[in-house]
């Protein structure tokens, strides 16, 4: 499962640097969320294979939990993700309103015009 | 006594600002007011003084207070005969160069609560580099005198001139202030104290060598070369010679300061305190003589070639310069009659400065060639030219005659030390110089004052007595001291401390006939022979080749860093973000596979065994959940739409909602899952806010080529996927989660281990959370509240 799960979260990676690296905001905003969530199952790896274990909610007689210190950050950057995600659709959403374009080199040449 | 000594560092300092405050309702009668501050600085440093004066021994003492404990850097300051000498030349010139600035600003300078107020504030800082015992004071107040002269030299910043100076010596003397810091802290490491005191009592009278180990020699010697490269930029010693002369666009009365008695003989100074420090390491001496006596050279020749007034002044400034520097490299054969040398050219150059701003006051004009029987006009000037004058020249019967002598029988001394050979350079160099000097000094004395008038369209105007009486004074200094050399050596020995000869050889104007009187007769002789050859062509040849000034080089490499950065700024298009991007993203790729490469195949490859994958166990639904995971995410960039590919991303966060649920962690996928149905319906909504044209197919306009996207896009994938590997080995870490799930139900009381991590354990870490939402939320709030500045398209 560890080895299967990296290869897959490689690959969120690689999709998310690959829109990140684009010269238009919205698919940077995509980039950015699918990072979050890449980031956010490289965290829970660490908690080992979870087959064959239990969800670290305490019951008397059961000793296999799995790791719930991982949770506990994911769940933390889950909503700060959601938070950061959200001021940046907003962002976009003024940016293009403001100046009609959401290409990055044209916005910056628009900057470069006004000074 | 701290005090006192306080007070008189201080008092400018604190007072200058003041003069800035008043100067509105005195205008003109600042200059009277502004008096008062250099009288307070001499009475306390005169007071000072006599506390340590007992028996014609100066003892010296030190006086501390706490800065910086932490780091062992004290306020403390050192009482002894150096610092008191120049201490003393500084203020008492500082009262002076008031005075004569009075007369001086009063119709050209308007804003003379400003003048003043720098000026002090110069003075505070020069008078507080000269008492530093910490080294850190020291420099403290060193890189102060910096940016006040700098100040003072762009005074008149409306000119280009002036600002060109003020940058050209600011760059120079700030950029020596750093290698003289580095040299400062080295020598602060190697003596484990930065109290220049303790550094020389731990010294004694021992070799450096035979206190410091072989391997510390050499850092010992990079510090002797960093502190020296400080003082030789500050005063102005080859190869920095060449922000003095442009210096002189500062007003007349900052060059008489900064020139003679301030600024430049800060490196002196540094030079002096250093002495009994590194007297005993090789290169010293000699690095001391080699600079000093080029420099001195260069100046001389630069100076005879000048037209210039002050530009003659400042080329003999850096030709003195070099001379007194070339004293102390002749420190073997005993150090004595050093104060002697400096005061002398106090007296003579702020005397000849001083006179030069009456002459350009006057008459309007800096040319030399355009001026001519002043002395007619102004008598007491002539008169105080001519005795300065002739003490450059080192005529006898004044203060540089005695002088000149001393540093002749010591270079003579030298030679026949050293055995001849090389060392016949520097009694040649100090021929050609002196005899440049005493060429220049007459042409000075003889152009303006004696010769008839040359431009008779220069309208003349008659300076004020009081105009004339600072610069006389000093004249009066160097003929007394020329006169009784005697008399003044004997008060100047009086400040002894510890690094000149106990008993120094006697000062007289006539030794009796021997090789040092006819040495300086000689140059004399040539001199004036070579005034007179001069007269003869009419100074037809004056003027300095371009390629030789320094200034121009120093321009280009400015000019040279700028345009340096100007093209890699252009080549690295820091001004496009998706570039800075690639190449941040790239460095971090590139230098991880570059560094890492054999460490992954050496730990990720062994992964791979039977035992590995056996227990690395699979189930087809994992199979099933994270194949769609992959999918959705390349679909995003596969989908041609706007929207196609932001529907992709929502399906990716919900498959990572369900992935969570097969890693055993129901309140993450429970958070997930609501999140991402959040931000589906914001974006959604946003998106019908929208105009129809985002949603048009992106066409493939990218600057980077898509190849090399996805060359650097898999190179993070993979360097990610190697990195999970690494770190869930199974040595690899220790797990911390064990605490919390013994510890849940006893100490946080509740069964759910997650929940008591976030609220309990670690229940900041969620205020922190908060905090990021709230933040987040306001800012929304903020654009959103907003109306549209309209930059190009319609506000909708």
């Amino acid at each position: 499962m560890l080895l299967f799960s990296s290869i897959i979260i490689g690959i969120m990676f690689t999709v998310a640097i690959y829109l990140i690296l684009e010269n238009r905001l919205l698919p940077v905003l995509f980039g950015f969320g699918l990072l979050t969530h890449a980031a956010n199952l490289a965290i829970l790896t660490m908690s080992k294979n979870p087959i064959g274990k239990v969800a670290p909610i305490i019951k008397s007689g059961v000793t296999n939990y799995v790791d719930p210190l991982p949770q506990a950050l994911i769940l933390t950057a889950i909503v700060i993700g959601f938070g950061v995600t959200a001021f940046l659709v907003v962002l976009i959403y003024r940016l293009y309103t403001a100046s009609g374009t959401t290409r990055i080199v044209t916005l910056f040449n628009e900057e470069i015009s006004t000074k | 006594m701290i005090t006192t000594l306080l007070i008189g560092i201080l008092a400018p300092l604190v007072l200058g600002p003041a003069l800035l405050l008043i100067s509105p309702k005195l205008k003109s009668n600042l200059g009277w007011l502004a008096l008062f501050i250099p009288l307070i600085s001499i009475l306390a440093i005169v007071k000072v003084g006599l506390s340590v004066y007992s028996n014609h021994v100066i003892n010296a003492m030190t006086l501390s207070m706490d800065w910086v404990p932490s780091l062992g850097i004290n306020f403390s300051f050192l009482v002894d005969g150096v610092s008191l000498f120049f201490g003393l030349v500084v203020s008492i010139m500082g009262l002076l160069v008031v005075l004569y600035s009075k007369y001086y600003l009063h119709e050209t300078v308007q804003d003379n609560g400003r003048f003043y107020c720098y000026l002090m504030l110069f003075m505070s800082a020069m008078l507080g580099t000269v008492f530093a015992n910490n080294l850190i004071v020291l420099l403290v107040f060193w890189e102060f005198t910096g940016i006040t002269s700098f100040l003072l030299i762009g005074f008149s910043h409306e000119k280009k001139d002036s600002r060109r100076g003020a940058l050209m010596a600011f760059i120079t003397t700030g950029f020596t202030g750093l290698l003289l810091l580095a040299g400062l802290i080295l020598l602060t490491i190697l003596f484990e104290t930065s109290d220049f005191s303790k550094i020389v009592s731990l010294i004694g009278n021992n070799s450096l060598a035979t206190i410091f180990s072989a391997s510390q020699l050499p850092y010992l010697k990079a510090a002797m070369a960093l502190i020296l490269i400080g003082a030789f930029g500050k005063s102005a010693q080859f190869p920095f010679q060449y922000w003095l002369p442009n210096a002189m666009a500062a007003p007349t009365p900052v060059s008489a300061y900064l020139h003679s008695a301030a600024m430049v003989k800060l490196g002196i100074f540094l030079t002096v305190r250093m002495y009994p420090v590194f007297k005993t390491l090789s290169g010293w001496n000699e690095t001391l003589l080699w600079v000093g006596f080029i420099t001195m050279t260069i100046g001389g020749i630069f100076s005879f070639l000048s037209n210039d007034l002050k530009g003659i002044l400042a080329y003999t400034t850096v030709s003195q310069l070099g001379f007194l520097i070339g004293f102390y490299g002749l420190g073997t054969l005993g150090l004595e009659h050093d104060f002697f040398q400096i005061l002398n050219h106090v007296f003579y150059k702020g005397s000849l400065f001083m006179v030069a701003g009456i002459i350009i006051h006057s008459i309007g004009t800096k040319d030399i060639r355009k001026i001519g029987g002043l002395a007619s006009v102004m008598p007491l000037t002539a008169i105080t030219a001519t005795i300065a004058g002739l003490s450059m020249a080192g005529i006898p019967g004044t203060m540089g005659f005695v002088s000149k002598e001393i540093m002749v029988s010591k270079v003579l001394e030298l030679v026949t030390v050293n055995g001849g050979g090389i060392y016949w350079l520097f009694p040649a160099c100090l021929f050609i110089s002196a005899m440049c000097l005493i060429a220049t000094s007459l042409r000075f004395i003889y152009h303006c004052f004696y010769r008839k008038i040359q431009d008779s369209t220069l309208s003349i105007h008659k300076p004020k007595l009081m105009f004339q009486l600072p610069p006389f004074m000093l004249s009066l200094g160097a003929l007394f001291l020329g006169l009784f050399p005697e008399t003044g050596g004997h008060l100047l020995n009086q400040l002894n401390s510890g690094i000149h000869h106990v008993s120094p050889s006697h000062l007289a104007i006539f030794h009796g006939i021997n090789e040092p009187l006819l040495f300086g007769l000689s140059i004399i002789t040539t001199g004036f022979i070579l005034f007179a050859v001069a007269q003869a062509v009419n100074w037809r040849f004056t003027g300095i080749p371009k390629s030789l000034l320094f200034e121009t080089h120093f321009l280009s490499l400015i000019s040279g860093i700028k345009l340096l950065g100007k093209e890699i700024g252009e080549k690295l298009h820091v001004d496009k973000q998706q570039n800075y991007l690639t190449i941040i993203i790239s460095f971090f790729v590139i230098a991880f596979w570059y560094l890492g490469f054999n460490t992954i195949l050496s730990t990720v490859l062994p992964i791979f065994n039977l035992d590995y994958l056996e227990q690395d166990t699979l189930h087809f639904i994992h199979l099933i959940a994270g194949s769609l995971l992959a999918i959705s995410s390349i679909c995003i960039i596969a989908a041609r739409r706007t929207i196609s590919k932001f529907i992709s991303l929502s399906v990716t966060g919900f498959l990572v909602g369900f992935y969570f649920m097969l890693y055993k962690a129901p309140d993450l996928a429970l958070t997930q899952m609501l999140i991402e149905a959040a931000a589906l319906a914001l974006v959604l909504i946003l998106f019908s806010k929208m105009p129809k044209t985002l949603n048009k197919p992106i066409e493939s306009v990218d600057y980077l080529s898509s190849g090399f996207k996805l060359i650097i896009s898999i190179g993070f994938g993979a360097m990610m996927t190697s990195l999970i590997l690494v770190s869930t080995l199974p040595s690899s870490f220790k797990h911390m989660g064990k605490y919390f799930i013994d510890n849940t139900l006893s100490l946080a009381k509740g069964s759910n281990a997650v929940n008591t991590i976030l609220v309990d354990f670690r229940g900041f870490d969620t205020m922190g959370e908060i905090t990021v939402l709230v933040v987040a939320t306001l800012g929304i709030l903020g654009m959103l509240a907003t109306k549209n500045k309209k930059i190009g398209a319609s506000d909708d």
